[in-house]
């Protein structure tokens, strides 16, 4: 019944933090901002286990000589040899160590992705602020810039851009770049949209501050958890992007390990030595499924409302 | 006979690390046909003690003792399936926001008849009949055809309306009204209240009706329970509580509240400090610490609530005096004269306009929304102006217009004679403006210390060390302490949120400030500490105020001058005190009758609600006078021609074919400018 539902809402205090009566936020100031109890709200298991794995994947991209020295585009025996205790993921067609290869092939797919969806925040961002911020004009032919991009799968994007500027990682990183931007600057648009009509934002407007410096002093700051939340889940999209891509060939040149490129290179021994591709593949997955906890783990210690939608804008066909 | 008893109801919130007794062994019964008042600050218990009798608690709450007796029956053993049957069938509940509580996406027709089929055994037909029976049984014109519609068509108080008809669809014997008309205008919280008492003697139900406006409660309640910190601390027929509390807490409370007829010069009585933590009450009298009568004994010992005489009881080691004349206010530091002679004219708005295109249905011609249309008017240095009127007469739009935030149509305005123009209507060391919601209007992510700066940084005001000094100086006049400058906005309680906005808007010297609703987010107590700050800066900075608020009692406390504004026009406008004695306009008559007055005697010999109807569509107003819809004077001339705002006696104005008090011929039609 209708009586029902509002118990409901009204024990969700309606708009963030600032509607909780007084005592309630006298008890939140006692116990509320330490930063051990930033990371309690999203469980502090949780929070050292993926903080466990996070090194451990920083390791593994920059260090991968500290778990497997060997030389990845080294042959080390016979070819095509299954998962043995000397080669504990087998070896390939030209008889290289797949484990090896699977440590030294996150380094391109990772680099490629974070970077990536460093530009794109940036430039997503700005572009969010941009088209929020102005009206008329401006503020349309940015939003239809977007719609295009946003038109296009992101694959389609990243296509269009190593079509330019031909093959490589640097190709992969803006090609992730470019194709990640409308993610960002959509979210930030409709943030904006929301909070430049805010009393807080009005009243910087009545002393008398500039436009720019409302959107570092006060808009900015109060997007930096949503673009913290988007960011950390779009590196998993990436990551996808990053090795279709290179699944495609348009990554790095061989002989040099990649995620991307084994998979296609064992592709034509499934049936005979499914080793080859089937360790970077779970590398793969492994590493979007952290990066998918990662952005639930952030999401859940900055906004704990959930408030901030986090969409999956499109998959890479 | 009772109706409900309810005996020593304890109800605790469970939180993550302790537990709240947000009601801490309550006692009462109410009686069919009987109105009983529940009064309190907010986060006293008020809302729980209505959600434990329908045992509607959120999900860490419970009833931790006590029993909920209702007709004999006790409400607190019963499963949660034969509960479910007792609400909307034998007790209902109405809500404060009836936006939230009806669903967006039904019919009415359908929530009601639902509600009806849930508890009797009916046809679809015989509860559409049933559902059109109590529309029209709350005032809902044309009820059949309201049936199909959804809620977002219907406005505020038609809405509260329809949330009136869903619980009392089954005839409940005991109705739950809780803060029922606090998001309404007062004009219709007039019509709501009068339509509830109406109701109850109708079908002879029990009504508990909790509030926090002590005016709302004088006139509808026969009973008052006052309660603080999760407890009842005194409790009364309600003629005897409003002439004579015995509890020091009730008595600070009808202190708080700005009367129609106080005394301007006298400051109105604040309540210093915050209800306790009810996870960790303080031990002994739970009102000890901010209480002036307070001994050693109420730090130690808890008093029990004792009857007396006549129907009495409160929880008072040291009551207020049984017998005393009527309740003088102590006046703790006279307001100084408002200058004599006329004063010099700091801003002057004529004839603004302020239009907002409708997005069009179809192609060409969209419609526009007249929000303001026409209003003049003069702001004299260092007096108070108010603008009053119910919600969308434009007086909100009126106030961003004055300050700068929204570019009028037409009309000019001006300060000290320059024209307020395009870019250069913004003017941060000028005018500030002061948000009704101080939680919306602080930056969350900012210090205190560093919202305060913002403004001073922007305008390059000072070095750093004349800035900080700044900072210190206005966080002292507001009456904070300096180490609130290293806090959140969201560690603070929603008046001293207003003081932070009060110190931000003041921090550039201003002359002007324009107050939207200052208070009207703040509780009774806390309000008049604002109230009273804003005063006593108004005589130390020598402060222009333009006061824009719905609460005509605030206006009185605050105005030297009084612009009544009706769907976008000034229809009314004159020396505070001349206008509230002698309103020359039947709108600003029916307002002034409509605020419920914390005074029980004269709250009863009102007539019905004084204004019927709502304001009209400020699309498409009324021809000729706007309120013509709406007064009881209306004649045929007022549909045709428009009256225009012409002076009477005394300073006053008003814009009315037929006025309440007689036009003064000899004073030339000079328009508002009636200084």
């Amino acid at each position: 019944m209708t009586s029902i539902d509002r118990q409901d809402a009204e024990t969700v205090p309606a708009a963030g933090p600032a509607m909780v009566a007084a005592p309630a936020a006298r008890t939140r100031r006692r116990r509320g901002s330490s930063l051990g109890a930033v990371f309690a709200r999203g469980g502090l298991v949780q929070g050292a286990v993926l903080a466990a794995l996070v090194l451990f994947l920083l390791v593994v991209v920059v260090f991968p000589a500290w778990i497997t020295p060997g030389d990845p585009t080294a042959s080390v025996g016979g070819a095509l040899l299954g998962p043995s205790p000397t080669h504990l993921f087998g070896t390939d067609s030209l008889g290289r160590d797949v484990l090896t290869r699977t440590v030294w092939g996150a380094n391109p797919i990772l680099f490629a992705s974070v970077t990536g969806i460093l530009i794109s925040t940036v430039i997503g961002v700005s572009l969010g602020l941009l088209g929020g911020m102005t009206n008329g004009f401006v503020s349309g032919l940015v939003m239809r810039i977007l719609d295009v991009m946003l038109a296009l799968p992101a694959l389609l994007i990243a296509l269009m851009v190593v079509a330019i500027v031909g093959t490589g990682v640097t190709s992969i990183v803006i090609a992730v770049g470019v194709a990640y931007i409308p993610a960002f600057a959509r979210v930030v648009y409709s943030s904006v949209k929301r909070l430049r009509t805010a009393d807080y934002i009005a009243a910087a407007r009545l002393f008398g501050s500039s436009r720019p410096r409302t959107v570092a002093r006060h808009l900015l700051p109060n997007l930096a958890t949503e673009i913290a939340v988007v960011a950390s889940s779009a590196v998993g999209w990436a990551v996808l992007t990053a090795t279709t891509l290179s699944f495609l060939g348009f990554g790095v040149s061989l002989p040099a390990p990649d995620w991307g490129v084994d998979l296609s290179a064992g592709g034509q021994f499934l049936e005979t030595a499914w080793w080859i591709s089937t360790f970077p593949g779970l590398a793969i997955t492994a590493t979007i499924l952290l990066s998918n906890y990662l952005g639930d783990y952030v999401s859940s210690i900055l906004d704990p409302r959930h408030t901030i939608r986090v969409r999956q804008p499109w998959l890479p066909a | 006979m009772t109706l409900l008893e309810v005996r020593d109801l304890r109800t605790q919130l469970r939180r993550r690390r302790d537990v709240v007794t947000a009601v801490d062994g309550i006692s009462f019964d109410i009686a069919p046909g009987e109105t009983v008042g529940l009064v309190g600050e907010s986060g006293c218990g008020k809302t729980m003690t209505g959600s434990s009798i329908m045992r509607l608690l959120p999900p860490n709450g419970r009833i931790a003792s006590g029993s909920v007796r209702l007709a004999e029956r006790d409400l607190t053993g019963l499963t949660e399936r034969d509960m479910r049957q007792v609400r909307g069938r034998d007790v209902a509940m109405v809500f404060q926001d009836p936006m939230t509580s009806l669903n967006p996406t039904m019919t009415i027709g359908r929530q009601i008849i639902e509600a009806v089929r849930l508890h009797r055994d009916v046809s679809k037909q015989e509860a559409r009949a049933r559902a059109i029976e109590v529309l029209g049984l709350v005032g809902m014109p044309q009820p059949e055809q309201r049936l199909d519609g959804h809620p977002h068509q219907l406005s505020g108080g038609m809405r509260q309306r329809v949330m009136i008809a869903l619980a009392l669809a089954c005839e409940p014997k005991l109705l739950i009204a809780d803060e029922p008309t606090t998001a309404l205008d007062v004009t219709i919280q007039a019509q709501i209240l009068e339509l509830l008492r109406e109701l109850r003697d109708r079908l002879s139900m029990g009504v508990l009706l909790i509030t926090h406006d002590l005016g709302v409660i004088a006139g509808h309640a026969d009973r008052i329970l006052v309660m603080y910190a999760g407890r009842i601390v005194e409790s009364a027929p309600t003629r005897d509580l409003f002439a004579n509390p015995r509890h020091p807490y009730t008595e600070a409370l009808l202190g708080a509240i700005p009367r129609m007829h106080t005394d301007r010069k006298d400051e109105l009585r604040a309540i210093p400090g915050l209800p306790p933590d009810l996870a960790d009450p303080p031990v002994g009298c739970r009102f000890a610490p901010r209480c002036t009568f307070a001994s050693a004994r109420c730090g130690t010992e808890d008093p029990a609530l004792t009857a007396t005489p006549r129907d009495r009881a409160f929880a008072c080691f040291h009551p207020r005096p049984a017998q005393r004349p009527v309740l003088t206010i102590v006046s703790r530091e006279a307001a100084a004269e408002a200058a004599a002679g006329p004063a010099e004219i700091l801003l002057e708005a004529s004839d603004l306009h302020k239009e907002y295109a409708l997005p069009g249905s179809g192609w060409g011609r969209g419609r526009t929304l007249k929000a303001v249309s026409g209003v003049s008017l003069t702001v004299a240095a260092g007096e108070t102006f108010a603008l009053v009127g119910e919600s969308g007469c434009g007086k909100s739009t009126t106030g961003r217009l004055l300050v700068g935030l929204d570019e009028p149509t037409a009309g000019t305005i001006t300060l000290d004679g320059e024209r307020l123009v395009g870019r250069r209507r913004v003017r941060p060391r000028d005018i500030q403006l002061v948000f009704q919601d101080p939680s919306a209007s602080l930056d969350p992510r900012m210090k205190v210390g560093a919202s305060l700066m913002e403004p001073l940084a922007v305008q390059r005001v000072g070095d750093r060390r004349a800035r900080e000094a700044r900072i210190a100086e206005m966080i002292d006049q507001v009456g904070l302490p300096k180490n609130a400058l290293e806090r959140y906005p969201h560690e603070f309680s929603g008046g001293q949120r207003q003081r932070i906005g009060l110190a931000r808007a003041l921090m550039l010297g201003p002359r002007l400030v324009v107050a939207d609703e200052p208070v009207s987010a703040l509780d009774v107590s806390v309000q008049s500490q604002v109230l009273n700050l804003m005063r006593s800066l108004q005589r130390s900075m020598g402060l222009t105020y333009v006061v824009i608020s719905h609460d005509l009692s605030v206006v009185r406390y605050l105005a030297d001058r009084i612009g009544v504004m009706y769907l976008g026009k000034l229809v009314e406008v004159g020396p505070a005190s001349r206008v509230y004695e002698r309103p020359a306009h039947p709108y600003t008559a029916g307002l002034l009758e409509a605020i419920p007055e914390p005074d029980p005697d004269a709250e009863r010999a009102k007539k019905a609600a004084p204004l019927g109807g709502e304001l009209p569509s400020a699309i498409d107003p009324p021809s000729g006078c706007r309120f013509r819809t709406r007064c009881p004077l209306a004649q045929e001339i007022c549909a045709i021609e428009e009256p225009p705002l012409r002076p009477i006696a005394g300073g006053q104005s008003t814009a009315c074919h037929f006025p309440l008090q007689e036009p003064c011929a000899a004073e030339a039609v000079t328009g508002a400018s009636a200084g």
